[in-house]
């Protein structure tokens, strides 16, 4: 049982942190026992000497066929797993070294300086074994890979615009919990000593699976529980034996329909209770400490934010910092962009209007790499960008917000912008594994919440907040990146108007701190307040371009919208 | 191999090949406009199966109780869809599948449960026997499982380009809530979803349960998986994909185990050309990238 | 303590054991009464209770049920047939019966549980062969006797003293119905279909080692998984190749369609179909259909035949179970029950005592009134019965029963397992 939480932990760490859904486990752990099967029976290697082989097996076995798996989205990936232990079992079967049907047999009792591990003693070798596999996950889950997995999971997308690179960390979800998967399957091979490739099939994946969903899928506990129940329950159902399997599958069916983030999830109800019931207990021990103050009035929240504070807006002799040339991009026979060609000086504030379905939204996708051009090119900083990935435009210095918020919904606010700054940082795997609780960065998190007036929200889980505040929540995060020009779709949509005038604050104090910004808006009245230029699109083409003035006397311009409002 | 041989396994190809696509075509029906992964569905194969041999024990007129099978499985999938994955449909997909899955398990019980472990036979004196022309032989089997298999498909494209209903099924396949929005009743084209596919699905179950004499509780099962994987390699949602997929694997499965030693049996075949087309073309066959 | 005491069956303690035979009955007696010594009362405590418990495991739900409840059901009928006739040396016999779903796992879990917790004195039947493959250590260490029923893989005798078979090591079946396809009939040319686990490939083994020896050529040979049904392009492709004769390993449901595949593209019976034990499986009969005539299986035992014992056997079956057929497992299952409790009644009813007697056993008579003896390696020298499948009649009648010991020694197989 302890040999199954082991491997529950390792598709957690793929399924439940990562998000990748993984129906294939069995391939790991498979792969990791079959190794060291072979290796203690066939090599004559001693148990220590192959665990570590078996496990880098598994490992490599994981980040092979996360390969593919990066390729494809949700349902194909788990589609794909399932061919993938199907053929997995099929090869173990049909190809002679690995014993063939019956598996390998007689495989030696690990040992412990000469002699072997008894039941007892490989009880505790198990034991110790999870116990680190725990530590490991919790230490992964504090770390900034935890924190990039989140985000990934939550929204890929968004991850992927503030820097986190979507394949690397995939892979290290993979490689990793492939390797925990592969250390159950050696652990398993050495308790059973008789190993067949029916072991790891699909079967065996979907109870592991099961195992997660049942106890709580992405945590820790959850998983262990799992793997726990899951174990004993055929024993405690054994009255009746007949039954066994129509239990097993109504639970599940039960399971889903009522309690589907498992029954130690977070926001289950059994968690839920136990939660609170630990509180309380906390707090009556500690004795009562000030309850939290609640949400402060806007007005207080704004202190440090000066007022009328405009910047100087850029003299017209300076490089431009962002500059596109005949930008297309076409849809099938669409043209959802039609050589559009703008010039963006730093510390300006550039404004993109157009009616509806203009292109703007395109626009930005074309810029932060969200989309592939179809033609033309894209100069930031003097060198091409067109054609890299979100997440290396991100690095270079370009953050967005989305239309549509897209916050990373299960995190706290603070660590969604954690994870902006993380991503500048930590994106090698090195800097990954530093854990992220005391970090320094945390106080540039604080700084930034501050600006943004978050600063209250901190522990706030972010599927919680209004949108107003996910509004300015987005714009937290992206500054996190700590970008040179920062490109804000459509930020005041929704706004009350005190929430408006602090964001307007906000994108001046931006300005004045030597960002560039370029914003997509439909309220022509802050449009015409705050931009120093302005580039109107149509129908995918730019029919005019200049400052607001200029703009608003453009006939073009007033053709296109006709009714505009002719007045700032 | 001679050009009689090769026909005769290509009808051999294609009588297999009809039989995946009936499973697979529900499977694509569903996934289409609820993007859920119905495994469940080889559950209700093999209800179809039990069902028709018991109505067929009880009538003794064939044609009534296949279609008495296909209507009572219907309605099973109704109930399916109403009480287990309605709830589920504002929670991440997995959960569905998971339930799927759970599903698929209380059934091969219950069919054991009730009609024991071992198979029992689902023998058609009236389909016994085989037509002979041009030196090939298809037995009276096979002939109503293409012919059968070919009117189906037919009445389903139909249904699905020259009326309403169908229409509707389409608009709601591209996008769930703008087809409620535009006034289709969702609710309502689900349900028939959910009552056609179980009832080609039963039509498949019958079909196979006489062509291998042999109803038994686990029949579902290498359908479920397989049944999956044909509808990615054909292009999610895509019922023409997934058609043509059908075939094609039963074609390469044909040719791969009766002439060639590749080291997997016909599932690992089935399997690998999953991985593989996923790997070259990820949108599958005949899906949109 | 163990005594050699003539029984109602033909036990020769006249015969002189092999000398490797009786090293190790001596060898294994002295374990046994270190083991008894060591362990103290436990097992005279179990010796001396009202009943003798004996136990069973196997799969009786999940995919192979249908094999582990017919099984059970030759046990059980076993166990109440000997009861009825006032039990072992006055004991009634009691029987623990655990259900392993057809895993590996819990197979080892419930053995265990058998013998710590409900103290079997001995395990009949077995299970599937990977299932007492790997129970097997355990009830060895623990020196309980099993005799395992209905798996033919080596692997599960070999090398467990504890451990007997009754059934026959899967090749010898093979290589038998080679030699009537070659010796009997002079059938030249095969196709060979191979079930790709470990009994299908045994089977296989077993015929075309014969093949070679015999210079029979084998024009196609395929494997396939154990729940293929789907035969039709092979059968077409042999029909083609026209060879002679068909050799076919695999569980009911596989030969089930090939067979009637077979038929019904007119491949058979113009060749001759040949297929192993599984084929007096439940699944057979309810599935071959009016198809099949003809088929020569290699079956372990036939029932009915006209020895007196068999037809009572048939009927009393019939009337305690309503089953006409006794399935492949049922009536091994049911051997071997009646070999172990024939053991208990000879030697005792503690487990080393049922063990020591199984070892001496040198002859005993199975249900189609045919006398099998041991070897010292535990198989038996299980005469294959060759029985031809009657459509009509819906049963297999019998072609013969080879006893020439040259074709069905299991012990030359051994040495192709490790």
């Amino acid at each position: 049982m302890g040999i199954w939480s082991i491997v529950a932990l390792g598709l957690n760490i793929i399924t439940g942190y990562a998000g990748q859904f993984n129906l294939g486990i069995g391939v790991y752990m498979g792969t990791g026992a079959y190794a060291a099967a072979l290796l203690t029976t066939g090599a004559g290697l001693g148990f220590w000497l192959a665990l570590p082989c078996a496990l880098a097996a598994a490992g490599a076995m994981g980040f092979v066929t996360g390969l593919p798996a990066l390729r494809v989205r949700e349902d194909a990936l788990a589609v794909l797993t399932i061919g993938l232990v199907f053929v997995f079992e099929s090869l173990l079967i049909y190809l002679p070294w690995f014993g063939g049907p019956v598996g390998i047999g007689r495989i030696p009792a690990a040992a412990l300086s000469g002699s072997a591990l008894g039941k007892n003693g490989y009880l505790a070798l198990v034991l110790t074994a999870l116990l680190f596999v725990i530590a490991l996950t919790l230490y992964l889950k504090r770390a900034w890979i935890g924190l990039a997995w989140a985000g990934i999971r939550e929204n890929e997308l968004a991850a992927d615009v503030i820097g986190v690179h979507p394949a690397r960390f995939k892979l290290y979800a993979f490689t990793i919990g492939a390797s925990f998967a592969g250390l159950g399957g050696v652990l398993y091979a050495h308790f059973i000593r008789y190993i067949t490739p029916y072991d790891f099939g699909f079967l065996t994946s979907i109870y592991v699976l099961t195992m997660i969903v049942f106890g709580g899928i992405g945590t820790i506990r959850g998983a262990v529980l799992g793997a726990c129940v899951l174990t004993f329950l055929p024993e405690l159902f054994r009255f009746v034996q007949d039954y066994r399997n129509l239990i097993y599958g109504g639970t599940l069916i039960g399971l889903m329909l009522y309690e589907p983030r498992g029954l130690l999830g977070d926001g289950s109800f059994v968690w839920r209770r136990l939660t609170t019931r630990w509180h309380r207990l906390r707090t009556a021990i500690a004795g009562h400490k000030a309850a939290p103050s609640g949400k402060p009035a806007l007005a207080a929240a704004a202190p440090g934010v000066q007022k009328g504070n405009v910047g100087a807006p850029p003299t017209g002799a300076q490089e431009s910092l962002l500059q596109t040339r005949d930008l297309s991009r076409g849809f099938g026979g669409l043209l959802a962009l039609n050589a559009v060609s703008i010039e963006v000086f730093p510390r300006e504030i550039f404004g993109v209007i157009g009616p509806n379905g203009a292109g703007k939204t395109t626009l930005f996708n074309l810029l932060s790499g969200t989309l592939p051009c179809s033609g033309g090119g894209i100069r930031f900083k003097g060198s091409r960008i067109n054609g890299l990935p979100p997440h290396r435009i991100a690095g270079l210095g370009i953050g967005r917000t989305f239309q549509i918020v897209r916050p990373f919904g299960e995190l706290s606010v603070m660590d969604n912008v954690l994870a902006g700054i993380g991503s500048r940082h930590c994106g090698r795997l090195v800097d990954a594994l530093a854990p992220r609780g005391r970090s320094a960065y945390r106080a540039e998190a604080r700084a930034i919440l501050a600006r943004t007036d978050l600063g209250a929200y901190e522990r706030e889980t972010a599927a919680n907040l209004p949108l107003g505040l996910l509004r300015r929540l987005e714009i937290a995060r992206a500054l996190g990146l700590s970008p040179d020009l920062i490109l804000l779709d459509e930020s005041f949509s929704g706004l009350s108007h005190a929430e408006a005038r602090s964001l307007l604050d906000l994108i001046r104090s931006l300005r004045a701190e030597g960002m560039t910004i370029i914003l997509i808006e439909h309220n022509m009245r802050i449009t015409m307040e705050l931009c120093d230029r302005i580039a109107v699109l149509d129908r995918g083409a730019k029919i005019a371009e200049g400052t607001p003035r200029e703009i608003q006397n453009d006939a073009a311009v007033i053709a296109a919208y006709l009714g505009a409002e002719a007045h700032a | 191999m001679t050009l009689n041989l090769l026909l005769q396994q290509l009808i051999n190809a294609m009588e297999l090949g009809s039989i995946y696509a009936m499973i697979a075509v529900g499977l694509a029906l569903v996934y289409g406009v609820l993007r859920i992964l119905h495994v469940a569905q080889a559950g209700v194969y093999a209800a179809g199966a039990f069902i028709g041999l018991f109505l067929y024990q009880e009538i003794g007129s064939f044609p009534v109780s296949l279609v008495g099978a296909m209507l009572l499985a219907g309605a099973l999938g109704m109930l399916i869809e109403r009480f287990v994955y309605r709830p589920m449909l504002p929670r991440p997909r997995i959960v569905a599948l998971i339930a799927s899955v759970g599903l698929l398990i209380c059934f091969s019980d219950i069919f054991r449960i009730i009609a024991g472990p071992n198979q029992l036979a689902f023998e058609l004196p009236s389909l016994r026997g085989s037509y002979e022309f041009a030196g090939l032989v298809i037995s009276r089997i096979d002939a109503v499982i293409l012919i059968g298999t070919a009117g189906i498909f037919v009445l389903l494209w139909v249904l699905l380009q020259k009326t309403r209903l169908g229409f509707e099924i389409r608009a709601a396949a591209q996008d769930l809530e703008a087809a409620a929005v535009m006034g289709i009743d969702v609710r309502r084209c689900v349900r028939w979803i959910f009552f056609i596919s179980s009832a080609i699905a039963a039509f498949g179950g019958v079909m196979v349960g006489v062509l291998y004499n042999a109803v038994y509780p686990d029949m579902g099962d290498m359908i479920a998986y397989k049944g999956l994987a044909l509808i990615v390699i054909g292009g999610f949602g895509s019922l023409l994909g997934t058609v043509l997929a059908s075939f094609l694997l039963a074609a390469a499965e044909t040719v791969l185990t009766t002439y060639t030693a590749v080291p997997l049996s016909r599932e690992g075949v089935a399997m690998l050309f999953l991985v593989l087309l996923v790997l070259i073309r990820p949108q599958g066959l005949l899906g949109r990238a | 303590m163990a005594s050699l005491q003539p029984a109602s069956f033909n036990c020769d303690p006249v015969a002189a054991p092999e000398r490797s035979g009786a090293r190790l009955t001596r060898r294994a007696f002295g374990a046994g009464m270190l083991a008894a010594g060591l362990t103290g009362g436990h097992r005279a405590l179990a010796a001396d209770s009202a009943t003798i418990k004996i136990g069973t495991f196997g799969p009786f739900t999940g995919p192979a049920a249908g094999l582990g409840l017919e099984a059970k059901k030759g046990i059980e009928f076993a166990v109440a047939q000997s009861n009825a006739a006032g039990g072992i040396n006055g004991k009634k016999v009691e029987l623990v019966a655990y259900d392993d779903r057809g895993n590996r796992a819990e197979a080892v879990s419930v053995v265990r549980k058998m013998i710590e917790n409900d103290g079997v004195v001995a395990i009949v039947g077995g299970s599937l062969s990977l299932t007492s493959i790997a129970a097997a250590p355990v009830i060895n260490e623990a020196k309980i006797p099993m005799v395992a029923a209905y798996s033919n893989a080596v692997g599960v005798v070999k090398g467990e003293d504890h451990i007997f078979r009754w059934a026959s090591v899967a090749d010898v079946q093979g290589w038998v119905l080679a030699h009537h396809a070659m010796r009997e009939r002079n059938f030249k040319t095969f196709a060979i279909l191979m079930q790709d686990e470990e009994y299908g490939r045994g089977i296989v083994n077993g015929a075309e080692r014969a093949l070679d020896e015999l210079k029979g050529k084998v024009a196609y040979k395929k494997a396939f998984a154990p729940a293929e049904r789907e035969f039709r392009a092979i059968m077409t492709e042999i029909k083609g190749l026209g060879v002679d004769a068909v050799i076919m390993s695999g569980f009911s449901p596989s030969l089930t369609s090939a067979a009637r595949t077979g038929y019904e593209l007119e491949l058979f019976p113009k060749a001759q179909f040949y297929i192993g034990c599984s084929a007096t499986e439940i699944n057979w009969y309810n599935g071959i259909g009016s198809y099949g005539q003809g088929t020569i299986a290699a079956l372990e035992f036939l029932a009915p035949t006209d020895h007196p014992f068999t037809r009572q056997f048939v009927a009393d079956y019939l009337k305690a179970t309503g089953e006409k057929v006794v399935s492949h497992q049922a009536g091994l299952a049911y051997d071997s029950t009646r070999l172990v409790l024939d053991a208990a009644k000879r030697g005792g009813a503690s487990a080393d005592a049922i063990w020591h007697a199984l070892g001496e056993t040198r002859s005993f008579m199975n249900l189609s009134g045919v006398e099998v003896k041991y070897t010292e390696l535990r198989e038996p020298l299980l005469p294959i019965a060759l029985a031809s499948w009657d459509a009509a009649g819906q049963q297999y009648k019998l072609v013969k029963f080879e006893q020439d010991a040259a074709l069905i020694d299991p012990r030359p197989w051994y040495k192709y397992y490790n």
